[in-house]
């Protein structure tokens, strides 16, 4: 190529040119165009993570298993829980329904992969604002609507419930929505398969036939969206009911003791699988392209081995095990071929037709440069308050009718009221592993047949507190994971994340990267929970820096605590019961305390084990009254008891007018509910742990404030279906 | 004696092993029956389950329809050897094959609908979970008035979330043994699902087929001729 040539084609695959001079470096030689194609691929952001990396392994890692493979997980008595998330962000702003639906594929095929039948999946969505009737809401609400559908109908067609998550909204989410998937499978440990391939094997590829679709997906999700180019050629299709047998198809091959290690095809397609494959194997590669099941006629090697078309595995095997695929593939009427051999060496061939098209060294592929961050701190701003908190900091001379007033307000908001639009649409009872009332819990609880146990998951993002402080947002982000988890009784064991952020060649950007990452090292070497899996999504331009967790946890009791009341219940306060802002720059920022943490943790799981508690809550979105209200909400309506789903629940309390100490959100805050005040108390005084008693839950149907009376069927019903009205409309 | 029950397996079923859970709980023996299957002789229960059967392409259920199993079915039903129970997706496959009158269409809101609904099975206030985007029972005037003269509509929606009418959430036949019903009672018979009446929908079916058993009666003419 002449030198006009590389520098076009360089720029169009993302790579630099200082990356150019390191792979001829690597191979001795200049990359013929194939090469180039491969290596722009394997170095990209999404596959090569080379801007991350170094940062990520930092993370601790005591407790989990299997990290650095398809997804790590966390051991249950003889059983692996895996867990991971993915972001499909930048398919998703294109194209909705099929960005949404292709990240559900993803994640089901990295949990696949390990020989784990997918369990439960949960999401985390972001959108930007959707009230108003602006083009921007507009854009904002197809993109919802479509996003949710695209998960309902693939989701829900694969037989794996969606049983939890979170969905917000948040202005800076108007350029590019945030869509992050998780799975969860559970595999017996002696079953787990990893990807390294062995030597003189066979390599076969299952599933869809392989087509131009998600064709440079790595390299697309590797730079910042361009308004006016035509992206939608790389966003992927799904298939859910080719994914239901492939699931089946690949559960059913691995039975068999012939079959030596398992890939997905995801991001980068049959490059990044097999490479991987053979690079965690220390083996050599030979790849027949002609040998691979094509939908479309004349693709070129390169389109071959990048496509990301969905619903793809492959599989390093013994001869015995060839015959098997075959035959099992047959049963589920999906692909089957052999494409390739392992040898010994360490050698990345690509024969087309007889012809050697490529040859390179594994490595070369699989070791991307890694980068330092150019890091820099931006200039501090004034903590912009009003982003803070779902309230905003007000100044306090609000009337009891104006928070009256900013009560329903709050309820009826897309960020606050119930999510029940969107989960409605998941199946969450496919698999009868979920208890019931899921969405009356902290955390999204399972059930593990295999260990008769119950393991509970969560979602949660904060990227307001992220974007002033970093280092803060994500500390208190695993502690806020911590704390769904032990106001329902369950003990956190591990976490996966997913970090969103713009570009990370901007140094504030690289800041708040470095700055995350160091504030979840902190956080989970305080809890003594490692990371078990990840995925990082950069060029997200121009929203604020997100890191999303997946937490796991395992309950402790019998039962677990929900977030409700029932009629004579007692509600405290407990924890920080003192804290509200004034609103000063640097006040409005608590940093999670650790041992207060520990000490209402071992509170509430006292309480439970004691059978003296009826329900849980941690204080976040709303502050305190927004945590009273959502245990109003939750304790009416259909299947809240058993008995008397008619119970008209009211709560009657005495509460200042103080508009801060409403709905200032600050952590280390748990309300609890109670038949059994003195004895609460009792333990609370004995260990010095600050609390209120709010009040008393009735059957009035009212809401008490002492300032404020409000009729809770009335509020319960703009909570429940304010979100869908905003979303339809 | 244990009453055996087959489970039929289509590509894209996949509530295959919850309702093997769920009739082993409720005291039957239950076997996955694949799609290719045609012969279902020694089975007291035939259990269609839920799921997206061949991704239920055209429509749901208009491809099982045409598998060799449903034809086996059909001959099970004429022959009288049992009882068929189609749940979700399996009650969406009775109606395409002309099992059961009427037909699911899309849910009035045009979306998938998840939740844990109230309903009336058999004269009892039951709670069932849902799951179905294409749930909305339809039929023509005569079949409507059919239903009702012969004690067809078994189990109705409380608080009709789908649109379909009379309520309808599930069917008898006219002779009382094919039943199909969108809720899915699968889902609420292990403990920890926190809902149990699905129990009451098996053991229901449990009576009914040891009726059958009691009094056989070879079918002939009638309500399956059109079969």
């Amino acid at each position: 190529m002449t030198d006009y040539k590389i520098h076009k084609t360089l720029n169009r695959l993302g790579l630099t040119e200082f990356e150019y001079r390191e792979i001829v470096k690597k191979l001795s030689r200049e990359p013929n165009e194939l090469e180039l194609y491969l290596f722009s691929a394997m170095w990209s952001e999404h596959c090569g993570y080379k801007h991350s990396r170094k940062y990520l392994d930092s993370l601790p890692s005591k407790g989990a298993c299997f990290r650095g493979e398809n997804s790590g997980g966390i051991r249950v008595g003889r059983h692996i829980v895996f867990f991971k998330t993915e972001s499909h962000n930048h398919p998703s702003a294109v194209e909705p329904y099929q960005g949404a639906a292709t990240g559900i594929g993803g994640i089901l095929r990295d949990i696949l992969a390990m020989n784990a039948r997918p369990a439960v999946l949960l999401n985390a969505l972001k959108f930007g604002e959707i009230a108003g009737a602006g083009d921007i809401s507009r854009r904002n609400k197809y993109l919802l609507n479509g996003v949710v559908e695209g998960i309902s109908d693939y989701g829900n067609s694969t037989g794996v419930p969606t049983i939890g998550g979170e969905v917000d909204f948040n202005e800076c989410y108007n350029s590019v929505p945030l869509v992050n998937v998780m799975a969860v499978g559970v595999c017996h440990k002696d079953k787990v398969k990893t990807s390294a391939a062995k030597k003189d094997a066979y390599i076969v590829l299952i599933g869809s036939a392989t087509g131009r679709d998600g064709l440079f997906g790595a390299a697309f999700a590797s730079k910042e969206l361009e308004a006016d180019s035509n992206n939608r050629i790389s966003v992927q299709i799904g298939d859910p009911y080719t994914k239901k047998n492939l699931i089946e198809a690949t559960l059913e091959i691995l039975k068999s003791k012939n079959i030596y290690s398992c890939q997905d095809l995801g991001a980068a397609g049959l490059l990044s699988s097999t490479s991987e494959m053979a690079a965690k194997g220390n083996v050599a590669i030979d790849l027949y392209l002609d040998k691979v099941p094509l939908r479309e006629k004349n693709m070129l090697p390169y389109e071959i081995m990048l496509s990301e078309s969905q619903e793809r595995m492959v599989f390093c095997t013994n001869s015995k095990g060839v015959n098997e695929i075959f035959q099992i593939c047959r049963k589920y009427e999906i692909n089957s071929a052999l494409i390739g051999v392992t040898k010994p060496g360490n050698t990345y061939n690509l024969y087309y037709n007889d012809v050697l098209e490529a040859s390179v060294p594994v490595y070369a592929l699989t070791e991307p440069v890694l980068y330092d961050l150019n890091i820099k701190k931006p200039a501090k701003t004034k903590a912009d308050s009003e982003n803070l908190s779902l309230a905003g900091v007000q100044n306090n001379t609000l009337t009891p009718q104006e928070i009256k007033h900013y009560i329903f307000k709050m309820a009826a908001s897309p960020r606050f009221a119930s999510k029940k639009y969107v989960y409605r649409q998941y199946d969450n009872t496919v698999g009868v592993r979920t208890l019931k009332n899921p969405h009356r819990l902290g955390v999204s609880p399972l059930y593990l047949f295999e260990e008769d146990k119950v393991i509970g998951f969560s979602m949660d993002s904060n990227e307001r507190v992220c974007k002033i402080n970093p280092y803060i947002g994500a500390y208190n982000l695993v502690f806020e994971s911590a704390a769904n988890a032990v106001s329902s009784g369950f003990e956190p064991c591990g976490i996966t994340n997913c970090l969103n952020f713009a570009n990370p060649e901007n140094p504030e950007t690289a800041y708040q990267f470095v700055q995350t990452i160091n504030g979840f090292k902190d956080a989970l070497a305080a809890l003594k929970i490692p990371v078990v899996s990840g995925n990082v999504s950069f060029y997200n331009e121009g929203i604020f820096p997100t890191p999303v967790i997946g937490m796991m946890s395992i309950l402790k009791f019998k039962t677990p605590i929900y977030s409700m009341f029932a009629p004579g219940d007692n509600v405290f306060l407990i924890g920080k019961t003192d804290t509200h802002s004034d609103g000063n720059e640097g006040k409005t920022l608590n940093i999670t305390d650790f041992n207060l943490e520990t000490k209402l943790k071992k509170a509430i799981f006292h309480f439970k084990s004691h059978n003296i508690v009826s329900g849980a809550i941690d204080v976040s979105k709303g502050g305190v009254l927004g945590a009273l209200l959502i245990m109003l909400f939750n304790s009416r309506g259909r299947g809240a008891f058993s008995l008397g789903d008619s119970l008209n629940i009211g709560f009657k309390g005495i509460f200042k007018p103080d508009f801060n100490a409403l709905f200032f959100e600050t952590p280390d805050r748990y309300l609890i509910s109670t038949q059994s005040p003195e004895d609460i108390e009792k333990y609370l005084i004995k260990n010095n742990i600050a609390y209120k008693n709010l009040g008393i839950a009735d059957t009035t149907g009212v809401l008490d404030l002492g300032f404020a009376k409000i009729n809770a069927s009335e509020l319960t019903e703009i909570y429940e279906n304010s979100l869908e009205r905003k979303a339809l409309c | 004696m244990k009453l055996k029950a087959a489970i039929i397996v289509f590509l894209g079923t996949n509530c295959d092993r919850d309702t093997k859970m769920a009739l082993e709980e409720c005291g039957f023996i239950a076997e996955f029956v694949f799609h290719t299957c045609t012969n279902l002789e020694g089975y007291d229960l035939v259990l269609l389950p839920g799921g997206f059967s061949f991704g239920d392409y055209i429509r749901a259920g208009r491809l099982a329809k045409l598998s060799p199993v449903t034809g086996a079915v059909k001959e099970y039903v004429k022959s009288g050897m049992g009882f068929v129970l189609g749940i979700c997706n399996g009650f969406q496959i009775l109606c395409e094959a002309g099992l059961l009158p009427g037909a699911l269409v899309e849910n009035a809101n045009t979306r998938f609908i998840s939740e844990d609904e109230p309903l009336v099975f058999n004269g009892r206030d039951i709670v069932l979970p849902i799951a179905h985007k294409e749930g909305r029972y339809w039929a023509c005037d005569a079949d409507l008035d059919m239903i009702k003269k012969n004690n067809m509509n078994i189990i109705t929606y409380k608080t009709n979330p789908n649109g379909s009418l009379d309520d309808i959430a599930g069917l008898y036949d006219s002779k009382h043994k094919i039943f199909g019903l969108m809720p899915h009672p699968e889902r609420a018979v292990l403990k920890h699902c926190g809902l149990s009446d699905g129990k009451k929908v098996f053991d229901f079916i449990k009576n009914e087929i040891i009726k059958i058993r009691k009094t056989p009666d070879v079918i002939s003419g009638g309500a399956y001729d059109r079969l």
